[in-house]
Formats: structure tokens, sequence, C-alpha cells
């Protein structure tokens, strides 16, 4: 064996672990829930081919379908936008050179460790219950605080609230790229005497341009996959407000039993998801800028 | 293996070493938790064919899990077990699927109404009261109009599913979904049971939803339950002892019932059955083991009511002889024994069509529809679903 040949294999050796992983635990199930989309399949007895079955029902028979969507939808659209100029701001914020930045910065973090937890959730669900320390804040200003979960048209902003609070993994990121815009930009602009906010949006927006693209396609995937949130703290309630598509998935598999159309479902929201992206990403010739010309 | 709280994992668990310490030839490997996904563990551990000997179910899961397939072993065929040693009538009604003994009976489960004897002192009700649904709405009215932080009922929306239900079966006297899969009731039954429940929201007999939504599904942990500001949980008598801890002052009477009623809608079922794994290795030494469990004084004094109220006659005069039964609970047993209905049938408590039933509740709790408009939409959801259904048996 040539040296390069066992290079090569200690490579692939070191990660096997991932790419066992990756095929048993993501692959292979990827590619079953394509075929059991066809199926009528009800975990303990085998599928049976149906056709287009399922995608048929999903679109002119189950109720919860569209509904589920347009939560769904609507969550994408509150949150991610919401999430990324938070994280922006932040990092804006900490991107200043004073002694002990490093500890705000890990501070910031740390919701984002949790991650989307169950624990998370279920503090969430106290914070903002009726007689929760979030009305009991707003009351010290005499505010009378609203029903965050029972009210159908705030519940789900009270989940898209947490997942805005978990923006420490995009806030590294664009601090990371707030660093490197070179500062001679903006001591030229300043010789020219252009304002803060004129420097943030032509020169600090442009050149981390990138950065943006690339969280907001992270952010807008996860947010359309959300399912903890609505699972724990309101359970799709109240009147289905907060009911959204991945719940739909669930109840179909686990609680009905229907594995060959809550597959279907799944299918239909990893093309949706492929279809945003892509647009996101056709659209982003229009506004990202690449110093080296996009090569 | 089974599902449980505390108490019952510890009873379980001493009756099990008792077992063995009895039968140094047998070993028995213990498998619990909570009742949570407990049902898509099992079903995926039997599709895999690695489900235990023993294993606990509900009697609301069976029409679903024989909709799987056919898992469980005839225990009437089985010698070693005393078949005898419960109600027939219990079996025959609750325990069979196709002319098969599935499960013995661990216990028996009534619908009840928890109430908080400190509420109703409180408020000068009489906790020894027979409801009827005019009584049940006139103290409920009364309740709040004295104090308007304080609501009769707890309930969430299953609950008012209940209520639904109920009211509709003693007006018609029909199971709510009929074996062939039409509807046991008429638009006009049903509209006037929707118009007694938004009664029920109108006069303050309920704690408004967008107020208790955070308990929605838990009603028995809603703080206003547990602080004393409702005075009244329609429950499942299974909860006894967990409902007991919360509320020292406690007291169970029975669900209301109309002075007219075809049928009183009180469902009296089994807590659980436990039947045998029809794949299992050890068959002879689990028919064992799960007679005994049944029928041996020691196994009965160690497990007491953690099933609720035994199943057999023997058991339950075991446990009274050495005071090991809340005598509130077996009353209410032996009351809700005297007035049962027939069983429900499978279809009826189908877990979709019980979520279309919350959903309209819901609307009609946070007045986005008339009652007449929710009966309206029951019954053409219906249409459309229980087809669908029927075909997928």
């Amino acid at each position: 064996m040539s040296y390069n040949k066992k290079r090569n294999l200690m490579g692939y050796l070191y990660i096997s672990p991932w790419i066992i992983g990756f095929l048993i635990f993501t692959l292979y199930p990827f590619a079953m829930t394509f075929i059991y989309s066809f199926c009528n399949y009800s975990i303990t007895k085998s599928p049976v081919f149906i056709g287009l079955g399922n995608y048929i029902t999903m679109f002119t028979k189950d109720m919860y379908f569209w509904p589920s969507l347009i939560n769904t939808i609507k969550y994408v659209l509150m949150t991610v936008p919401l999430k990324l100029c938070f994280a922006l701001f932040v990092a804006m914020i900490l991107n200043v050179d004073i002694k002990g930045v490093n500890v705000f910065r890990t501070t910031y973090y740390l919701p984002s460790i949790f991650g989307g937890s169950v624990a998370l959730s279920v503090i969430w669900k106290f914070l903002f219950m009726d007689n929760g320390i979030m009305n009991k804040f707003l009351s010290y200003f005499h505010i009378h605080g609203p029903s965050w979960l029972g009210n159908p048209h705030i519940s789900l902003f009270t989940i898209s609230l947490l997942s805005v609070w978990e923006f420490g993994s995009s806030m590294v990121i664009f601090l990371a790229a707030l660093k490197q815009v070179p500062n001679e930009l903006y001591e030229a602009s300043m010789l020219d005497g252009a304002s803060k906010i004129r420097r943030f949006f032509s020169i600090t927006l442009p050149m981390i341009s990138p950065v943006l693209l690339f969280n907001l396609v992270m952010q807008t995937i996860n947010a359309f996959q959300e399912f903890t949130g609505p699972y724990v703290i309101t359970g799709g309630g109240p009147m289905n407000s907060t009911y959204v598509y991945s719940m739909l998935i669930y109840d179909n598999a686990f609680r009905y039993f229907r594995m060959g159309y809550s597959s279907a479902l799944s299918w239909i929201l990893f093309l949706l998801i492929l279809i945003v992206t892509v647009i996101i990403f056709k659209s982003s010739n229009t506004w990202v800028y690449y110093e080296n010309g996009g090569r | 293996m089974w599902w449980g709280g505390d108490a019952r994992h510890k009873a379980t668990l001493d009756a099990i070493s008792l077992y063995e310490k009895e039968h140094p030839n047998v070993k028995i490997n213990a498998e619990y938790g909570g009742v949570t996904d407990y049902l898509q563990k099992l079903i995926t551990q039997l599709s895999s064919g690695t489900a235990p000997d023993l294993i606990q179910i509900d009697v609301t899961w069976l029409q679903q899990l024989f909709s799987q397939g056919d898992f469980f072993a005839d225990l009437s065929k089985l010698k070693d077990i005393n078949v005898n040693a419960f109600d027939q009538n219990f079996l025959k009604n609750y325990c069979y699927v196709n002319n098969k003994l599935i499960g013995l009976p661990t216990g028996i489960n009534n619908s009840a109404m928890y109430i908080n004897k400190d509420f109703f002192d409180k408020f000068g009700i009489d906790d020894k009261t027979v409801w009827t649904w005019d009584n049940l709405l006139q103290t409920a009215k009364m309740v709040h109009e004295k104090d308007k932080n304080a609501y009769l009922l707890d309930a969430d929306s299953t609950i008012c599913d209940y209520i639904l239900v109920t009211y509709v079966g003693q007006k018609t006297g029909n199971q709510w979904v009929k074996d062939d899969y039409t509807l046991g009731f008429d638009k006009q039954t049903l509209t006037e049971a929707f118009k007694y429940l938004n009664d029920l929201f109108e006069v303050g007999a309920i704690e408004p939803f967008s107020q208790s939504a955070p308990y929605e599904g838990k009603p028995d942990q809603n703080p206003m339950w547990l602080n004393g500001q409702t005075g009244m949980l329609w429950n499942w008598s299974s909860i006894y002892s967990g409902v007991k801890a919360n509320i020292k002052n406690l007291s169970l009477a029975l669900p209301p019932i109309d002075p007219n009623a075809k049928q009183t809608g009180i469902v009296v079922r089994p807590s659980q059955l436990i039947a045998i794994n029809k794949d299992s290795k050890n068959i002879d030494e689990a028919a064992k083991f799960l007679n005994w469990f049944f029928t041996d004084t020691d196994a009965i004094k160690t497990l007491k009511d953690v099933r609720g109220v035994p199943a057999t006659a023997d058991a339950r005069k075991i446990l009274s002889e050495n005071n090991l039964l809340d005598s509130t609970l077996t009353d209410n047993a032996n009351q809700a024994m005297e007035k049962m209905a027939p069983p429900e049938n499978g279809i009826s408590g189908n877990q979709e069509l019980e979520k279309i039933n919350t959903d309209i509740i819901q609307e009609l709790a946070y007045k986005k529809i008339t009652p007449e408009q929710a009966a309206d939409e029951l019954i053409n959801t219906y249409k459309q679903k229980l087809p669908e259904l029927k075909s997928q048996q």
C-alpha cells in the first residue's frame, strides 16, 4: 500500500464513527421514509403500497394539514428575522475592546448551550403563565400582562421568543464576521464624514452579508422543524394556534400510528425547506457581497 | 412491565421480591416508568419481538392494539390462572376480545367527582349532594356570584368532552358512535349539550380557558384546584391517591345524572389489565406469577390499592379487614357499580375523534362559535372522519 493510500484510509478510519452514524441514522431512515410515504404502514404490519394516496389525503382530506402549515410559516416569519436582528445587535455591542468582554460574550452565549431542551421549555412555561414571573415583572410597571400562553393570538409569539432567546450561536458567528471587517474602511469613511448609521449600512452589512446568508439559511431550516417548544409548552393549543407542522407529523406517527402518512408529511416539509433554501440562495446574488467576487 | 407513580412502583417491586423469595427458581426483571409514551414504547417492543412476558395495558388501547395485530395469550386457556376469582360480567365486558381473555383487571376504575370539602363548606354546599345537570349549573352560578375568583368546576377541554359525551349519552341511551360507525345522536341533542356547556362557561362554572391553558391535559395540577379556588374535579377514581396527596379534605361523588337518563354514562372499567405476551418463552411461569399476584393474601396486602380498588371480591375483603382500603374510595366504587352504564365501544373512545371534540370545545370556550355552529361543525367533521376510520379497520 502506498503512503498516500494509507493516509487516505487513516482519514476515513478517523471519520468512520460519523460515516457509520450518518449511514444508519440519517441516510437509511431518509431513504426509507421516501418508500414508506407511498405506503399504508402501521409499524407492526408490513407496509402496503398505495401510490400517491398519502399525498392526496394530505391535500384534500386532512383538516389539520393547512392550518399547521400556516402556523409553521407564521412561526418562521416571526422567529428568523427577530432572532437574526437580535443576534447581530448583541454581537455589535460585544464587538468592543474593553476589559472582561469575554465574560459577557460567554454569558450571552449560555442560553444556546441548553439547546431546544425540554427543561428549558418547562421553564418558559412557568415564566409566561398568567401569574408567572413575566406578568409579575410587568405589574411593577402597572402593565397588566396578557395571557401569554392562553391567548391564541399571542401563544405562537411566546414560543417564538424562546427560540429568539437562544440567539447565541448566530451571535458568535456574527461576532467572528464583525472582527473580519477591515478597520481602514471605517477610518476612511469617518474621514469622509459618514455617520454611524451610514457606516453600518454601507460597510458593516455588506461585509458580513455572506455570514448573514449562512445564518439566515440555518435558522430558517431550524425554525421549520421546531417541535419541542410547542409540544412541551402548549401542546399545540390553545385552539391549535401553536399546532405546528412537526406536531402533525408526530401525532400521525406516534399517536395514530400512521407511519406511511407521517413519512409523506415529512417529505412535504423537506421539499418546502428545500424550495425556501433555494429561493434564499438565488436571491443572495443581489444582496450578498463577496470580497473576492464569490470565487 | 407497568406504568405508574412512586407508590405503585414500590408496592409492585416489593411484591416481586416477595414472590422471588418464595420461588427461588424464578427471577423477575421489572421494567417500569411513567405513562407518557408508554404505549408508543410497547408497540415498538411488540413489533420488534422484544416485549416483556407480563404487560400492563389500558382497556382503552385494546382497539388500537388489536388493529396492529394479535399479541396476547388467551388467559382462559391457562390452567394456572383462577379466572373465577373475578366478577365474570366485568371480565366479559372489558377483558375479552374476539372471545379470548386478553388480560386480568388490576382494579376498578370509575368516573367520579372529586370534591374539595373545604371549598364546599366555604360556600355552604353539601358534599353528599346527588348531582344532576340542573343543580350543578345552579350551584356553579351561586359560587361564582359569591366570589368572582372561585369556580365550581376544575375543567380543561378533555373534561368538557366528558361532560358533552355523558350529557348526550344520557339523553339518547346510545353509544357516542355506534358500532357501525354512525352517529349515536342527532343534531338537536348535540346542540342542547353544547348549549349546556356554553351555559357553564357563561355563569362562570369553569375557569376561562385562556387562564387555565398551561394546565390543559393536567387539570389536577392547576394551582386554582390545589389552592382551593375550584371545588370539583371530574376524573377517574384511579388517580385518587395522587389527588388525596394534594387535597387533604377530599370527598367523592358521582358525576351528574339526569333524572330521566336512559343510561347514566357512568363508566366502570378495569384500572388496567395485565396481559401475557403470546410469544413469551415463559408463559407458564408468567401465568403462575399472575395468579399469585391477584389471589395470594400477602401479595394483596403488599399491593393494597396502588392500582385502584381491587377487582376481586376476596382482595377487597382482605384489604378492608386489615383497614388498608380508603372507605371514601370503596363507597364511591360501590355507588358507581350500582349505576354503571354499558361499556363504551372502541370507536367512541377514539383519540382522533376526541381531538375533534376538544378542538370544537375550545372554539366554543373562546366564543368563536355558537353552540349551534359547534354542533354543525362536529357532525360535519365526523361525517368525513368516520368513513375514513372505518376503512382503516
